[in-house]
């Protein structure tokens, strides 16, 4: 009787450890639901300034409290990291940890592991940071270019942009890294001037570029052959991408007043066509007007302030500058449909429709960011768009076009001017010069989305 | 110094324990040596008598002090929010490392030999005579000494820990690659000693509990076989090695998988986020010390009056021994089960 009582408690006893133990583990799971809040590799508390976020092969993610427990996971698991995603401590932004500045200073991040290294996103930053705190700017601490694992697929892309804030989605999705989170890795290769796109289209040392439309046309002729896949940004009533402006100390304000007058135009087709199209849509005849041609757009921008020509024809931002300044618009293109356009060389298009695709699934979740929160990506224009120092504070986002590519009722008429130069066969047809294949099909997505 | 309920608790209790086991550890040693010396049944009575209050005062001290080893790593627990850097009780106990560290030392052996001397007084009393006074009230003024030491240790170390200091916590100590838990078994296990420890600790917790159970089975209920001392002797020397395989399975393996952080190593923090590991871990203890207490109440107390009362006790602390780690066990399984 007394060995059956025993017995009995012996296993109410092992039967209530077993239940504790049953409770502590389900309810340790559920905190490990909450592991967001908490550091993986030792389960610190982490401050969002300070989160590192690793984007694994399995396409899961985990997230650290600070670079030094990062680096201690990377070394371990260097095979299953697709890349790291670091925060600007000035912004909080949280971006592609090869794009970011360190620095190893005298203030401690996380106290409880005593990391003592600082993520920028500026160089700028960077370097008062570490003046102020007597540090020294040290090498990227996972690597400056991304490793991929030996699993993973990644297409990749290069891509030449312009200094302008027409590259702004670009930018921003190499910058956050949407690309990366698409899994294509894209090299923004920045060029400046028409020359230098064809150059460089011609070389292979670009696939695609940004450009605008007149320009697009002409290099999609070019060799290799491409086709405009996008439109990236147009003109709208409130804010012109192209306009004729007239000088400070110039009383004109009408085009007919410019006749035998000398007038900036920068270098490339765009201009050229914009400038010709504003005068003949005025009755005057181009060759009544004396051109000056300038290498660059901040050059015709510096003659026309300092009043050395009548008038010049300005692209934004330089268009912001000058209505800052109060100066005279004879004409824009806030009513024209003309917008610049992304473009890509055939061989791409045949060899890589895939790296495409991802890259424009990533170059469309840029723009809508950039579209529905302009404020949060400021910093992103105002340091990589291309905005004169002057009004960089001032500068408004603009507004970028959906998945949508150039109708041909939009590009006959460029088509049509450029033949008249001599500059294009007049057989050229829409259909060699825009590619609506990689466009979403208006039934699968959104209007928002989609306007084709 | 940090003030709250817990640091003025182990204070309290610290200075009334120093000041009782200070006097107990005294008298109770004159009275040992006054009973080494004394021959006639008088004079032992007569000292008998004056040792009631002594042991009287160290049963309740020590068993004050028994509670004081978790009280000790709640009272640091309660300063984590108090030292920047801290988010564990590795955080706190880098404060004063030394202090601390010696502290977290001498409190198990304390609680070991609190242990075994309440047991022997407890087996003391149930004789007629008490044929075991003397070896008692000695070992009584040396774990008094231990017990002061301890105290003391206490005492200065809360008084030391000041709010607001800067420190770095586990993460910087536990989880690099050179940490000794991992070069140590990886230089001898191989690079699958993660696996190894993992099943080695289940099989030679399983092994221990076979054991304690033949060595139950073979100890009769009043008999006193010879082998009975060497074989008690041993299975707590293979008690201590099972724990220490234990701690360093639990530090390398057990520990990262129950709080799902698989590169965290540190065991306060596995207290913090699974609390149960708590009784899991003391049950661990509780089942080691048991076979440790049994064999020395059969080094200390086996004289020709306790032989049938010794049995029982080292069948009782054998008994419990099997519970306490199979418990724990049946908590670790549980818990590697859902994890």
């Amino acid at each position: 009787m007394f060995q059956r009582k025993r017995l009995i408690m012996i296993f109410i006893g092992l039967l209530t450890v077993a239940m504790i133990a049953f409770i502590g583990g389900i309810l340790g799971k559920r905190e490990g639901g909450k592991a967001t809040l908490r550091c993986y590799f030792d389960g610190t508390r982490i401050n969002p300034i300070y989160e590192i976020d690793a984007f694994l092969d399995d396409s899961s993610a985990v997230t650290f409290c600070s670079t030094y427990c990062a680096t201690r996971w990377f070394t371990e698991n260097r095979e299953r990291v697709v890349y790291f995603r670091v925060t600007d401590e000035i912004t909080g932004q949280k971006f592609d940890s090869t794009l970011g500045f360190f620095v190893e200073s005298e203030v401690v991040t996380v106290p409880e592991v005593k990391n003592r290294i600082h993520i920028f996103a500026t160089k700028e930053d960077a370097m008062a940071h570490a003046r102020q705190f007597n540090g020294r700017v040290i090498k990227n601490p996972f690597g400056d270019t991304l490793l991929l694992p030996q699993g993973s697929q990644f297409d990749t892309l290069k891509v030449g942009a312009p200094s302008l804030p027409d590259a702004v989605p670009l930018k921003l999705a190499v910058f956050k890294p949407i690309f990366k989170e698409n899994r294509v890795d894209v090299t923004v290769v920045p060029f400046e001037g028409e020359k230098e796109v064809r150059k460089l289209l011609s070389e292979g040392s670009i696939e695609a570029a940004i450009c605008d439309l007149p320009e697009g046309i002409l290099l999609a002729i070019g060799s290799p052959t491409a086709q405009i896949i996008r439109n990236v940004l147009r003109a709208n009533p409130y804010r012109p991408l192209f306009a004729l402006v007239a000088g400070p100390k110039v009383p004109i304000q009408d085009l007919a007043h410019l006749e035998g007058r000398r007038i900036a135009v920068p270098q490339g087709v765009s201009f050229r066509f914009y400038a010709e199209y504003f005068l003949m849509r005025s009755g005057v005849r181009p060759t009544r007007i004396s051109f000056t041609e300038v290498e660059k757009l901040p050059q015709a921008w510096d003659l026309l302030s300092r009043g050395k020509v009548s008038a010049a024809v300005l692209r934004t931002p330089y268009t912001e500058f000058a209505r800052a300044r109060g100066l005279t618009f004879l004409a824009d293109d806030r009513t024209l449909p003309w917008m610049s356009v992304l473009l890509v060389s055939q061989p791409a298009i045949q060899n890589k429709p895939g790296a495409i695709r991802k890259f424009l699934r990533g170059f469309e979740q840029s723009v809508l960011a950039l579209n529905l929160q302009p404020d949060q990506y400021r910093s992103i224009l105002q340091e990589k768009g291309g905005i004169p120092p002057e009004i960089r504070g001032k500068f408004p986002m603009p507004i970028f076009e959906g998945a949508n590519a150039p109708s041909e009722s939009e590009v006959e008429p460029v088509i049509e001017w450029l033949a008249k130069k001599g500059l294009l066969r007049r057989d050229t047809t829409y259909g060699d010069l825009v590619n609506p294949q990689f466009l979403p099909n208006p039934k699968d997505v959104g209007l928002a989305f989609c306007c084709r | 110094m940090i003030l709250n309920v817990f640091s003025i608790t182990e204070i309290f209790i610290g200075l009334l324990s120093l000041i009782l086991m200070a006097w107990g550890g005294i008298l109770s040693f004159i009275l040992a040596w006054r009973w080494r010396r004394s021959s006639k049944a008088e004079e032992r009575t007569h000292i008998e008598g004056r040792s009631h209050l002594v042991l009287l005062v160290a049963v309740v001290v020590l068993v004050i002090r028994l509670f004081n080893w978790p009280l000790f790593y709640a009272t640091l627990q309660s300063f984590i929010p108090e030292i920047n850097g801290a988010m564990c009780i590795f955080g706190v106990t880098q404060v004063n490392q030394i202090l601390t560290g010696i502290s977290e030392i001498i409190k198990p052996i304390s609680f070991f030999l609190i242990g075994v001397w309440l047991l022997i007084h407890a087996l003391d009393q149930s004789t007629q005579t008490s044929p075991l006074m003397g070896r008692k009230l000695l070992f009584l003024s040396l774990i008094a000494l231990v017990v002061i030491v301890e105290n003391l240790l206490d005492i200065v170390l809360f008084l030391r820990i000041s709010p607001g200091m800067l420190i770095s916590c586990c993460t910087t100590v536990t989880d690099i690659f050179e940490r000794p838990t991992r070069l140590v078994p990886k230089s001898i296990l191989g690079p699958e000693y993660a696996f190894m420890l993992h099943y080695g600790t289940y099989a030679s917790t399983l092994l221990l509990l076979v054991l304690l159970a033949l060595c139950l089975r073979g100890m009769g209920r009043s008999s006193n076989p010879t082998w009975r001392r060497p074989v008690l002797g041993f299975l707590f020397f293979y008690a201590i090695i099972n724990a220490s395989l234990f701690l360093l399975a639990h530090i390398e393996v057990f520990a990262p998988k129950m709080m799902g952080l698989p590169f965290h190593h540190c065991l306060y923090c596995l207290w913090q986020y699974v609390p149960d590991s708590i009784l899991m871990m003391f049950l661990y203890v509780l089942g080691t010390f048991a076979a440790g207490w049994a064999f020395l109440m059969d080094l200390v107390g086996r004289t020709s009056e306790t032989l049938v009362v010794l049995s029982k006790y080292l069948r009782m602390l054998y008994s419990l021994s099997i519970f306490c780690l199979t418990s724990s066990l049946v908590m670790l399984a549980i818990h590697m089960g859902i994890t």
